[in-house]
């Protein structure tokens, strides 16, 4: 494990040595905490069932930068509470975690500020509560596209805004008249956060 | 050896809930209709999903379990849809319509199972609610005259509103008499009952004719 920490931190220190632009795959460590509105649209449960937007946090962490297009992942939870308690279930909320890989691409615009196109793919978790009692978990697949403004602030921290669209791809076994309105969603998201590194 | 207890403890305990598949979508459909059977709209209609306790002689006891699940309101045709996720290990799904007013009286459907659902639908009886107010109360008294004879079935015939229904019949090793319901005023009510008669080894259906007036109760005594 210890060896494994100390590759890490070489790996890290070797990546915040690369400042210019080269051709060679680098490890970069870009960490990124924002919190995160999400708004559901459409004609499916979680647009019409819910409450929006769903409110919650991110994470993300790029590693990998290769002529500026960096490879990363990230880790979102968001909640949004039940409205419709007779389609789908009298339930209080839906827990969403989505588990997303993405790619971004750098654009500097001046000194402090920078545009980041991404695109992102993912799995992701539905799970239904009443108080503490679980309802089940829904899970499928998220594909999205997004824009991420960075704004620098001093040497190792940047604020930044994110705003992405996503397509949900949801399991669900049901009737037909009732397939497509639990078997996908579209969500556009807001973030506001900070950038370490 | 306590740990090794424990540790087969742990997910039998965790095993006695009612799960649920979220990915699976069951869809429970009916109505809600009076005497006359015109709609009744905004109607509250509810689902649980229930589970019996149970026990492990020695090692523990497992509560009975009920989720409140399902809530719908009946639509201006006296329509309801409800779309629940897919419970398991659990005994029975209950489809309930009660009046808060307490002016009409409840309806339950009882036991239904996975079994019940065709393509992920159920769809429940219609709940003919009647007015409280005109409903009587008929009770059955049982009289045995012949003692070879002993009564197998009592069944209610007529304008009954039936505020129990079972939708699976109850595995029961001896006969439930059913001997006191409501039943509308102003009817004939028809009981029809089965007999064997054990010196001839012989089963007979009959059915007598009850005059339900419009009094709030009304007393019978069946001798067979």
């Amino acid at each position: 494990m210890k060896r494994i920490y100390l590759v890490l931190i070489i790996v890290f220190q070797l990546g915040f040595g690369q400042n210019k632009e080269s051709n060679r795959i680098e490890f970069v460590a870009d960490l990124r905490l924002a919190v995160k509105s999400n708004y559901f649209f459409g004609d499916n449960y979680l647009a019409k069932g819910h409450i929006n937007p769903a409110m919650g946090a991110t994470f993300n962490f790029n590693f990998i930068e290769y002529k500026k297009i960096r490879l990363g992942f990230s880790f979102e939870k968001s909640t949004l509470h039940v409205e419709d308690y007779s389609i789908g279930g009298n339930i209080d909320k839906s827990n969403i975690t989505v588990y997303n890989s993405n790619l971004s691409y750098q654009i500097p615009t001046t000194t402090k500020l920078s545009f980041e196109p991404t695109i992102f793919y993912g799995q992701l978790f539905i799970k239904q509560k009443n108080g503490s009692k679980n309802y089940g978990v829904q899970d499928g697949n998220d594909l999205g596209i997004g824009v991420c403004i960075k704004y620098k602030l001093n040497k190792s921290i940047q604020a930044y805004s994110d705003v992405a669209f996503s397509h949900y791809f949801l399991t669900a076994n049901t009737t037909q008249e009732f397939e497509n309105y639990f078997n996908s969603s579209n969500c556009l998201s807001l973030s506001l956060g900070c950038k370490f590194f | 050896m306590k740990k090794l207890f424990l540790l087969l403890l742990v997910p039998l305990l965790f095993g006695c809930d009612i799960q649920y598949d979220g990915n699976t979508k069951l869809v429970i459909k009916g109505s809600v209709v009076d005497r006359n059977n015109n709609p009744i709209i905004n109607k509250a209609v509810n689902l649980y999903v229930s589970r019996d306790g149970g026990s492990i002689p020695f090692i523990f006891y497992i509560p009975s379990e009920t989720n409140y699940i399902g809530k719908a309101t009946t639509d201006s045709n006296g329509n309801y849809v409800m779309v629940i996720p897919q419970p398991s290990n659990f005994s029975e799904i209950i489809v309930e319509t009660n009046d808060e007013s307490n002016q009409l009286n409840g309806k339950q459907f009882r036991n239904i199972y996975l079994s019940n659902f065709t393509n992920f639908q159920f769809t429940a009886p219609t709940s003919n609610l009647y007015l409280k107010s005109n409903l009587a109360s008929l009770t059955v008294n049982l009289n045995n005259i012949n003692s070879t004879t002993e009564l197998l079935k009592l069944e209610y015939i007529g304008n009954i509103p039936n505020e129990i229904e079972l939708i699976n019949p109850l595995v029961e090793d001896y006969p439930n008499f059913i001997q006191n319901i409501n039943v509308a005023k102003n009817q004939t009510v028809i009981l029809q009952y089965k007999t064997i008669n054990h010196s001839t080894n012989v089963t007979a259906t009959n059915q007598v004719n009850i005059t339900i007036d419009n009094s709030n109760s009304v007393n019978y005594t069946l001798n067979y």
